[in-house]
């Protein structure tokens, strides 16, 4: 039930900056993909092009569920955003914070029940759930915000440079919640700066100033781009 | 589209927020009473406490008048001067030991009230115009009773046996005139800028982000944000409502179903007006300050404080384009008055219709600027 997305001929203008330039390239379903590239690349506008939060100054963001062509309003109920600032509400335990993304998504009280306790124990986060999220470490509260988007389940999982910011403990389970959750039922696209985690993705955007310099599998990138590793593609083209 | 659960879960999520912050229990349900309490007994427009020297030589008379005054509790006495050795009437009001200052002539009271051809002089601080009138009003009327008590028979223009009936406000308390405006108003004030705070927080906290990325629509967003304000609204309303009746001894002669009507448009209209506020404001300082710009005006030209009626007919518009007016005087209407039914209906149908108005308005604008 995983989505595939395709960019075509897509530009952003936010306000007179050109934030995307002819953006032409496609997410497969089922993968775990990389938008790599520094601050100020794009990365975040991509995202939320993607989670039609904006909408492209130029060309389409075309969607496909199981093969078939699928609206924007159909993918957007299937797209779990995860913003770069996983912003929650302090006063809210961890267990409300689940409970009001229950409503929010409407997910099924059964199904949720089974769905909040599997990512309690993945997360390592069943003895904190009385904690309010203002008192959680970085890392916690990372996890807390992506348990909160992965409640209903998504076909497609938007995560925006989910690791920032977090210690590398914190980093490594994250990406298990991240390659546990990816597959036949879901598509990853997630953003990053950090040049080792984007090697650990089936696939990668390298997006720099707002224009996409490859995409392909890491290893072919970077053969094809003539770098042992992803920090000289920027280091190169600057 | 409207998702029940949705709505429901933000409004529970609202509830727990707000139930867990003392300053907001604080904000909601103390201030409200602590302005009606406050207000409900310092802000009247009797004229009273009126400090007044009766300068004459020591007569009954003289004395009756001075007794008469302080009775009426319009007047008190002025401690350390004495009327009978006053060389400067008008030195008294310069060094504001009085408001007023009531000067027999040579002959005394009775002969100028018996013969009305010495006049009695009146000095007033009229600094405040309207003070100075009802002082002036006042002090007419001690010394027609003092007169006809000892059957002077006055001059002037005749003089009718009015049978004076005061309907609604018998005590002609002020304080019953603006308790029902006073609700209006606290809860008003509470609801816009709490309201307006509560939706800017989930921006300036980037939680917005989150809502709108979820596939909850604009209308479950802002039902979920406003609805719980809207029944503490409705919960002020009838805490003030208590207070009124109870605290203040308040008779209402409405009826509730009245009453629920026009707090529920009231509720709704501040509510309005909190999200359109908060589409403009992106922290909520900024919420503060948009909604304190709109309540001033609008509470000053609502009728609250001052008659529409005395409002320039040039300027009258801007009060019939205020909602707050029409709220204001239909509590009035209602719990005062007995809630005349044309009336109501004329007053309720106007808010409701400002109210649809408003909350069309906020809510293009709160999914514009989603969009």
């Amino acid at each position: 039930m995983s989505i595939s997305v395709r960019a075509e001929h897509v530009s952003k203008t936010l306000g007179t900056t050109k934030a995307l330039t002819q953006i032409n390239t496609l997410f497969e379903a089922g993968l775990v993909h990389g938008v790599v590239g520094p601050n100020g690349a794009g990365k975040t506008t991509l995202l939320r092009l993607l989670k039609g939060l904006l909408h492209p100054t130029q060309g389409t963001v075309a969607f496909t569920l199981q093969g078939q062509p699928c609206t924007l309003k159909q993918a957007h109920r299937q797209t779990g955003y995860f913003p770069q600032e996983p912003s929650l509400y302090p006063d809210l335990s961890v267990w409300e914070h689940l409970e009001f993304f229950r409503d929010l998504y409407d997910v099924d009280p059964q199904q949720f029940k089974n769905r909040a306790e599997q990512l309690l124990s993945a997360t390592g986060m069943s003895p904190f759930t009385d904690r309010p999220a203002g008192k959680l470490s970085g890392g916690m509260y990372k996890k807390l915000g992506l348990m909160c988007v992965l409640l209903n389940r998504p076909s497609l999982l938007l995560l925006d440079e989910p690791t920032i910011g977090v210690d590398p403990v914190s980093r490594q389970e994250l990406w298990d919640i991240v390659y546990s959750v990816a597959g036949e039922q879901m598509t990853v696209i997630l953003s990053t700066s950090y040049m080792d985690e984007a090697e650990r993705c089936a696939k990668v955007h390298i997006l720099q100033e707002g224009h996409l310099l490859a995409c392909g599998q890491p290893q072919t990138v970077m053969d094809d781009l003539h770098v042992t590793n992803f920090a000289d593609i920027f280091l190169k083209h600057e | 589209m409207i998702h029940k659960r949705t709505v429901w879960g933000l409004i529970r999520k609202e509830f727990i927020q707000i139930f867990r912050d003392p300053k907001m229990i604080f904000a909601i349900f103390f201030i409200p009473i602590m302005q009606l309490v406050m207000f409900g007994l310092a802000l009247t427009s009797e004229v009273k406490n009126i400090e007044m020297i009766v300068v004459s030589k020591p007569s009954a008379i003289a004395r009756e008048i001075q007794t008469r005054a302080i009775a009426s509790k319009w007047f008190k006495k002025v401690h350390g001067v004495d009327g009978s050795n006053v060389v400067d009437p008008v030195s008294l009001l310069d060094s504001y030991k009085a408001e007023a200052v009531l000067v027999a002539p040579e002959e005394g009271f009775a002969y100028a009230l018996e013969r009305q051809n010495k006049p009695i002089q009146l000095l007033i601080n009229a600094t405040n115009a309207q003070r100075a009138q009802q002082v002036n009003a006042y002090i007419g009327q001690i010394l027609a009773r003092v007169a006809a008590d000892r059957g002077y028979q006055l001059n002037g223009p005749v003089r009718m046996a009015l049978d004076t009936r005061i309907l609604f406000n018998p005590q002609l308390s002020t304080t019953h005139f603006m308790v029902p405006a006073l609700m209006v108003m606290a809860s008003f004030i509470i609801l816009m800028i709490v309201g307006s705070m509560a939706i800017t927080k989930e921006k300036e906290m980037g939680t917005m982000e989150k809502l709108i990325s979820s596939p909850a629509s604009t209308a479950d967003i802002l039902l979920g944000k406003t609805l719980p304000y809207f029944f503490i609204g409705i919960g002020i309303i009838t805490l003030m409502l208590c207070v009124g009746v109870l605290g203040f001894g308040i008779a209402f002669r409405g009826l509730f179903w009245q009453l629920a009507l026009n707090a529920t448009a009231l509720s709704a209209c501040a509510l309005a007006m909190a999200t359109l506020i908060s589409t403009v404001a992106n922290t909520q300082q900024q919420a503060m300050m948009g909604g304190v710009l709109v309540l001033l005006p609008g509470i000053l030209l609502s009728g609250v404080f001052f008659p529409v009626a005395n409002i320039p007919a040039g300027f009258r518009w801007i009060c019939y384009c205020n909602p707050l007016m029409y709220a204001c005087t239909n509590f009035r209407n209602i719990i005062l008055k007995g809630g005349d039914y044309l009336f109501f209906w004329h007053y309720f149908a106007i808010l409701s219709g400002m109210t649809l108005c408003l909350a069309l308005i906020a809510y293009k604008n709160f999914k514009a600027k989603l969009n």
